[in-house]
This record gives C-alpha cells, structure tokens and sequence, in this order.
C-alpha cells in the first residue's frame, strides 16, 4: 500500500494534461537545487523564472502540498515533480532534516486540522458546548428531555407499524420513513435518525426483506428498552447505548481517557459520502501485543476535499508504535491516535490472523456484550477463495467456512492472487455475510475493496 | 412453523388484523426470556421477541464445516519469472488511453524475455484481451500458468480456448474462419482437406468466407484446388479463387496470363538503344478471360476504358520480372518505352500493383525513378513501392532525402512506411532533420502527424537525449503541434523503456 502514488495516481492530482506533462519533465534530479525527505513529506527548491527558487512541499498522507510558486494552478508543476519524482524513483530522494520552511508548513497544517475537526464536531453536537456549568448542566437536561420526548414518539411509532402490519403499501415510501428519521434528528437523537433511515431502505430490497426489517425493529426495540433503563446499565454498557442514541462524545473528553500503547497495524481502509457531503474514512487496527482491535473514524466535509486536508496518518499496509485512546462503548471499538511514538513501518504478516472458529468466537462475544453490533473485524491466517454454487466463499482446507457477500467487487482478483491456494485476509463479518477487505501477498498487504463502501 | 417464522408472520399482517401469541420455544434460555415478556401489551413484545431471536441467531452463527473437496483445483507452479517491477510500472502507464497502441510492443518483449504477468496484473490482461481482439494471440504466451487457469474459470474470458473441431462443425462462420485460419498456421494440408470434405455443403457465403482463410499457408498444393473454384456457381467464389491464384507465379491461370501478355505485346529495338513497344489487347476477350478474372468492369483508382481495363487485370497477374525475362532487357528500359506507348495509363498502373504483390524490388525502383505523369502514379502508390524495395536500399534512399534538405512530399510518405530498425546514422540524420516535420505544411494531416507516429517505432533506441534536446529547442508555441511532439518524445521514451526490459 505505500505503492499508493503511482504515475496514474499523480496524473489524477493535476488539474490538465498539460500540468502533467510540465510535471514529469521536473522529475529529474537535475532541475532541483535541493530534494530531500521526512518520514512521508518530501521537498525540494527548484529553480524558476523568478529570483530566489520555488519551494515545494508536499505530504504524501494526505494528500497535502504547497508551493511558493506564483502560478495559478493548483497543484502546481513543481508539486506535481516532487509526486513524479516519489512515482518513479522513491529511492532517488535522500532523507534529511526539515528546514525550516517546511517544519512551519507542517505545524500550521496540524493546527488548521484540529481546528477543522473540532468545527466539525461541534457541528455534529449541536448547541451544546458551552463554557459555563450550569448553564452546560441546563442544556444537558434538556436535551435528556428532548431525546426521551422523540425516543417515545418512536416507540409509538412502531407499535402502530406492527399493528398495521409490514405488508402495508405506506412503508414501501421514503417519506414515511424520511418523516420519523427527521423528528428524530429534530429530537437531537441522531444515531436512531440513521437508524431509521437505514432501515427505510430495506423494504424491497431482497426476497427477505421482511426477515431483515423486522430483525432490524427487534434491535431497535431493544435500544430503546436500554435507553429507558438507561440508568440501571452499568457504565460501558451506558456509554455504549447513549453513543447509539446519538449523543455526542467530545475529543476533549476521550482524550483524557487512559491511553492504550501498541505497536497498531492498519489493515484496511473504507470511505463512504452521507448523505450530507460528508466523506467517512474508517481505518481497521490491530494492536500486536493487546490483540485489541480499534477503528479510527475521519470525516471531511466535500466542499474541502480540494484544499489540501489530510486525515488520520495511519496507512493501511504499515504499522507504528502509537498510543490509542478509545471512545467509550462496549466493547470498545473506535478510538483515537494521541501520540504516535515510531515511524511508520511496512506490514509484512497479518496481525490478529487465526482460524475461522477463533474468529467467530470473538464476535460472539462482541455480540453478547453489545447486541447492536454491527459488524466485526476478523482476520483468518489461510483461507482458499472459491465458489459453492453461485456464491463465492472463504474455506479453510480442512477446517471452516464462511460466505462471501455477493457485493464483493474483486473476485476475480482475489482469485488471481491466491490461484486456489490459502491466503491470509482480513475482512468484516456483519452477522450474514463476510466482506474481505484487504489480503496478503507478496509479502505485502493489498487493498481488496475499491475504498469506496455503500452507508 | 418456528417461532421466528411465527413472528414475522405476525408482523407482515399486522397484529390489528389478526391476534398473535407465541408459541414456546425448544431452548430452555430463550424460552425463558421470551416468558418474562409482556404480552399483554403484544406489539411491544413483539418487537421485543424480534430483537432477542435476532441477537440469538447471530450470537449463535457457527460457521459451517469446508466442503470436502475444495471448490477449485489449485494453479499449476509457473514455470516463467514474473516481470520486473519497472515492467510492472510500463505496463500501469500503458493501459492509459493514449498509450494502449504500445501494448503489443510491451507484450511482445515480455514474451522475448521469456516472462509472465505477475498475478495482481492478470485481471487487467485479461479484460485487455477480452476488449481488443487484436490482443489475444500476444496475451496468451505471456500469461503463465495462473493467468490460463484464471481464464478457464470465466466465461468472459473464454477467447482463449483453443478452436477445436467441434467448434468446426457446430460454430458460427467467425469461428469456422477462425478455425481454419489456424488449422492453415499449422498444417495448411490438413486445412485444405478439411474444406474440401465440407465444401460442396456449403452455402455460397460460407463458400467465399472460408475460400478466403486458404490466404494463410497459400501454395501451390492449393492450386488445383483454386483452379476449380473458377468455375463455382458464386461470383464471389470465382473472384476470391483468381485472386489467390494471381499470388501463386506457378499456376496455370498466371501461365494463362504469360500467353496472352506474350500474344499481345511486341517490343522493338530502336537506334539509341531505346525500346518501342507495341500492344494488341484483343477486342474482345477470350473464352476463358471472364473465368480467369478479366473482367473488364471495375474501378480501379482512375478511369479506363473496357479494353483498357482488361488489359490492366490481364498485366497485373503476372509478375514483372516476367517482361524482361521473355521481352526485353531491364526494368528501366521497359519502363520508358511503355511510358511511350499508347497504352501507358493502364501498363504502369498493373506493373506497380504487380510490384506491390509479387514484391519486386527491382522493378519498384524502376517505377519510383521514372517518376511519370501518370494517373498510377499517386503519392499512396509511390509509398507502396517504396515499401516493397529492400532495407538497405530504402535506407540509403531515405538518407539521400534526408540531406537534400527539404520536406520532400516523398520522404513523408516513405517514412511511415520504411522497414526498421534504422541504424544509428540514419536515425541521427532523422532526428536532425526533425524541425521540418514540425513545420505547418502537408505533412499534417487530420489525424496527427505521420511521421512522427511512425519515428519511435524506426528510430535506434540508443539515441535518448537527443530527442529530448531537439524537442526542447523546436519551441513549438502550445497547440496541436506541440502536443504530438511532446507524444512522440514520450513515445520514444517508452519504446526504450520497454526495450530495456
């Protein structure tokens, strides 16, 4: 995966094909009067029209660049040379300490991003943050009343569903469902809004959509039950309804939180668009020596995806010794990076590798502690991909199996990389299907899905 | 019915429309946990029973057992390396659009190496092959033993199974022609059996379409065989068989042609050396002029009249060396004393076709020297010839005109059409010469420029700077033009990269 900025990567960056071009002839060692590298930000000064060099910047996490040029493209050739450059001769470019141009570039790049985040945040919570105790406490209260208002509402909501029965012609619309979700939003219970909206997209979805849907009520069911015997839960257990309810968790306070040290591997990385133009990463880790795995959430909004944002540091394929705290929720899951301790190093195994059985194990009791759970991460040390039928399936020789999502996009290319032999994979098992998300091969990790996954 | 089944029944109805009660489980847990529920108040419960049955299943998944035998036979172990990771890099950046028209060299070099796709890259080969049929037959020896065994496995993929002859006697014409053509490749024999046994079942099309697939492998051995053909009922039939006869300077319809070339013509010595000739195309033709392919209909690049047109179709059969061999002395006096006679426009016009097919150096040269007026002698036709002569000799042609200095209406043509690779000398001069081509002028055509399309394929693949230099200094402003400069540089720089493979 740190093969990630191939020629075709870079090319896709620049905004004509005249910029590539201007770009690729700066590829060359001999147009730079200084090109080095840190870690994943490389620069270099390159001469120009002007009196003093162009300076250059670029992060290859994010992606992230900056020029000191004053042409109006943005990237700009210069940019585009140093990304050529990574393209073609990675190893061309010699590590060095940061100037001081950089380093400020960086440390401006961190503030902007904390910043960002926090808006978002603040954004998700609503009126809430406020400096003030009282008044705090006021809000808090109101909201408990305004969410135990619209979970009421809901639970009334589908009693009547039931009672008038699932066949009914009503719940085939969007609007009925679009309806609930938005009193809910109104109600500041955001997660039982997605809920909701979820489960509005299944009727007619499959042959089974009835089994699905009612499964899907029958859990909401239970939320609300543990909402409103919120306070006899034990703390996890609470924290883990509220976050489901859609009360928000601040930065503030999970960074508080004890923090977990581990060498953390990524293994694999989704993105999807809501709704609302927000774009979602999630990245899967595994702690080697915890054997804990966490999930770290990014969002950008879409309207900043053409400045240069980056998000969380951690790319899948590479590990690095980094403390981790986690949300509350039971059992923990999504977490957070506080400091990370090592550089990033390149995967070589799977971390967390076990048998099927050893798995599902594992997501038994993931399911037994939180009954909404919905999916888990599992990683199996040697699994032959094949079919049954008409669906593809994971079987280990000799032990068991499990089926493959019928939505699993890279079939074929699964195959090709394992030829019918046993391949390690990690994927997620969502309670029906497995859905392979990234393999080992070659002695390195490899991306099975597109990155882009459907809500 | 289970519980399960139970409530979902239950609530697909409606419980308003029907009263519902659950009926008790086996399990003893669930069983007592769906008791502690309220079912006085059955919609609650309901939902409630859901959930729990729901998270009980699902706490409960066991994965089934693998099946005995695994679904898929593994690959066979390769035998070839896969490719370097900068043939991995070439390969990426070639399946671009722009640069797909490389791939057969990529292909190529890759099989002359003696190495395969490596595994990631399979799928996108393969896609490659099902896409662009032209691809198939460079695809296959490179795929390795992953690549075959992954295609038996996709029906889209099926272009590689080999024809067999079941697919002879049941397949569409595409894939008889197909099958046949490949037959012919291996064992034209056998080939021509094959269509002999089929052929009187045939409906006239299938007739022409496979007549045509003999092309491969023609030989003699097919003669007697076309010569029959001459007389099928199809008119398409007869005119495909004359044809590949007319390639054939052995057969009987050719030695027909020699007799009334011969019947016809008389050639004179007159003082000075030069040559008079006289011809006689018959008024009408012959009995057999109409089988063999005379047919004095056709248009054939400029107007001619009926006797004028016979006399083209009867020339054109026959190669040239024929007329000095039996008629006169050399090529170039031919030439001039044809020039000369009164049947000039269709003579010249069936010696350079004859040229282009019996592939006779001599004579080309002595067409593209005497450099007429005449109607045949078009800048396509003068490419053609030029194509047919030797590689030494066109080399040494194109550097003549390469010195000379301008943009010679010649030498844009004869470019794209020259054998490579060049040596080293003539590359450089090209590439000196290089600016003139980047002149506005004829030289651009509607699609792009010819002879910078054709340059990366001839130039010597050592002469890497220079073209970088000259690319630089030709300060083309930005445009069209400058955009197929920068290609061609590209281009070139990618020929080299594959060569270094």
């Amino acid at each position: 995966m740190t093969d990630t900025w191939t020629e075709q990567a870079v090319a896709a960056l620049a905004p004509d094909p005249e910029s590539v071009r201007a770009g690729r002839a700066l590829a060359v060692r001999s147009r730079w009067l200084s090109l080095a590298c840190h870690g994943k930000v490389i620069w270099g000064e390159c001469k120009g029209s002007g009196q003093s060099p162009y300076r250059a910047r670029i992060d290859l996490s994010g992606p992230a660049y900056k020029c000191s040029c004053p042409s109006r493209k943005v990237p700009c050739k210069h940019v585009l040379g140093l990304f050529f450059f990574h393209a073609l001769q990675p190893d061309a470019i010699s590590p060095g300490d940061t100037p001081e141009w950089v380093a400020e570039w960086m440390a401006s790049r961190k503030e902007r991003l904390e910043k960002e985040l926090l808006r978002l945040e603040s954004r998700q919570a609503g009126p809430d943050r406020v400096a003030d105790p009282t008044a705090q406490q006021k809000r808090q209260a109101e909201r408990m009343a305004r969410v135990s208002a619209g979970v009421e509402d809901l639970q009334r909501w589908m009693r009547d569903l039931v009672r008038t029965g699932l066949a009914g012609p009503k719940i085939q619309k969007p609007d009925f469902w679009e309806a609930a979700a938005a009193r809910l939003v109104d109600a500041q219970a955001p997660g039982l809004a997605r809920a909701v909206r979820e489960m509005g997209a299944i009727p007619g979805c499959a042959p089974a959509w009835p089994d699905r849907l009612l499964e899907s009520l029958g859990r909401t069911q239970l939320l609300i039950d543990a909402f409103t015997h919120l306070q006899a839960l034990e703390g996890d257990l609470q924290a883990e309804v509220r976050t489901r309810i859609g009360f928000p968790v601040s930065r503030e306070e999970v960074v508080r939180g004890e923090p977990v040290r581990d060498r953390w591997a990524a293994l694999a990385r989704t993105m999807f668009t809501d709704p609302e133009g927000l774009q979602v990463t999630r990245t899967w880790l595994r702690g080697r020596n915890s054997g804990r795995w966490a999930l770290l959430v990014d969002f950008v909004h879409r309207s900043l995806k053409n400045e240069q944002t980056g998000f969380s540091e951690a790319l899948p394929g590479e590990e690095t010794e980094a403390d981790l705290v986690f949300y509350p929720g039971v059992p923990p899951l999504r977490a957070l990076v506080v400091e990370r301790r090592s550089a990033h190093e390149t995967l070589h195994d799977l971390p967390g590798a076990g048998t099927i059985e050893q798995a599902f194990c594992q997501w038994r009791e993931a399911i037994a502690r939180s009954p909404w759970t919905e999916v888990w991460p599992m990683a199996f040390s040697g699994v032959c991909f094949g079919r049954s039928g008409e669906a593809w399936t994971l079987s280990e020789p000799g032990g068991r199996s499990v089926p493959v999502t019928s939505r699993f996009g890279r079939a074929w290319e699964l195959l090709a990389l394992g030829g019918g032999e046993a391949l390690p994979i990690f994927g997620l098992w969502d309670g029906e299907v497995f859905s392979p998300l990234s393999t080992l091969s070659g002695g390195r990790l490899v991306a099975l899905s597109s990155g882009e996954e459907e809500a | 019915m289970s519980a399960w089944e139970a409530l979902r029944h239950a609530a697909v109805l409606g419980t308003g429309k029907q009263p519902f009660s659950l009926h008790d489980v086996p399990e003893e847990e669930l069983r007592d946990v769906l008791r502690r529920l309220d079912w006085g108040e059955v919609e609650g419960a309901l939902l409630r029973a859901a959930g729990v049955l729901t998270v009980w299943r699902y706490a409960g998944a066991f994965p089934r057992p693998a099946p005995a035998e695994s679904c898929f036979l593994p690959a066979p172990v390769e035998e070839l390396e896969p490719c370097s990771p900068e043939g991995t890099r070439l390969l990426v950046r070639l399946m671009e659009p722009a640069w797909q028209s490389m791939l057969p060299l990529w292909f190529e070099r890759l099989a002359e190496t003696r190495r395969r796709v490596p595994e990631p890259f399979l799928v996108a080969v393969l896609e490659l092959g099902r896409a662009h049929a032209e691809l198939r037959e460079l695809i296959r020896p490179v795929l390795g033993q992953r690549g075959c065994w992954l295609a038996q496995q996709n029906p889209a993929w099926n272009y590689l199974q080999e024809e067999n002859r079941a697919s002879w006697e049941e397949g569409s014409l595409q894939v008889r022609a197909a099958y046949l053509r490949r037959v012919r490749r291996h064992d034209p024999e056998a080939g021509l059996e094959l269509l002999q046994e089929a052929w009187n079942q045939e409906g006239s099309r299938e007739r022409t379409e496979l007549l045509e697939q003999l092309e491969t492998g023609l030989s003699m051995a097919d003669e007697p065989f076309l010569e029959s053909a001459l007389t099928d009922r199809s008119k398409e039939v007869r005119a495909r068989a004359a044809e590949l006869l007319r390639r054939l300077p052995q057969s009987r319809l050719v030695a027909r042609m020699k007799e009334r070339i011969r019947a016809m013509t008389t050639v004179q010595k007159k003082t000075a050396g030069a040559l008079e000739m006289t011809l006689f195309p018959p008024e009408t033709p012959d009995a057999d002029a109409t089988r063999d392919g005379i047919t004095g209909k056709g248009f054939f690049g400029f107007p001619m009249g009926e006797r004028a047109l016979r006399l083209f179709q009867t020339v054109r059969a026959v190669p040239p060396s024929f007329w000095n061999e039996s008629l006169g002395p050399d090529a170039d006096s031919l030439v001039a004393a044809a020039s000369a006679c009164e049947w000039a426009e269709p003579l010249l016009a069936a010696w350079s076709e004859a040229c282009v097919v019996f592939r006779e150096g001599e004579w080309a040269a002595a067409l593209l020297r005497s450099n007429t007026d005449a109607p045949s002698n078009t800048p396509d036709t003068r490419a053609a010839l030029f194509s047919v002569l030797p590689a030494e000799q066109q080399h040494r042609r194109l550097m003549e005109l390469l010195r000379s200095g301008d943009c010679d209406a010649d030498l844009i043509r004869f470019i794209p059409v020259s054998a490579g690779p060049w040596d080293r000398e003539l590359s450089a001069a090209a590439l000196k010469a290089l600016p003139r081509f980047l002149q506005p002028g004829p030289v651009w055509e509607f699609s792009g420029n010819p002879v910078l399309h054709a340059l990366p394929r001839l130039l010597d693949p050592a002469l890497s700077e220079e073209t970088e230099v000259i690319a630089r200094q030709a300060e083309l402003p930005e445009g069209l033009r400058k955009q197929h400069l920068e290609h061609f540089v590209e281009a070139y720089r990618l020929k080299r990269q594959i060569m270094k493979m």
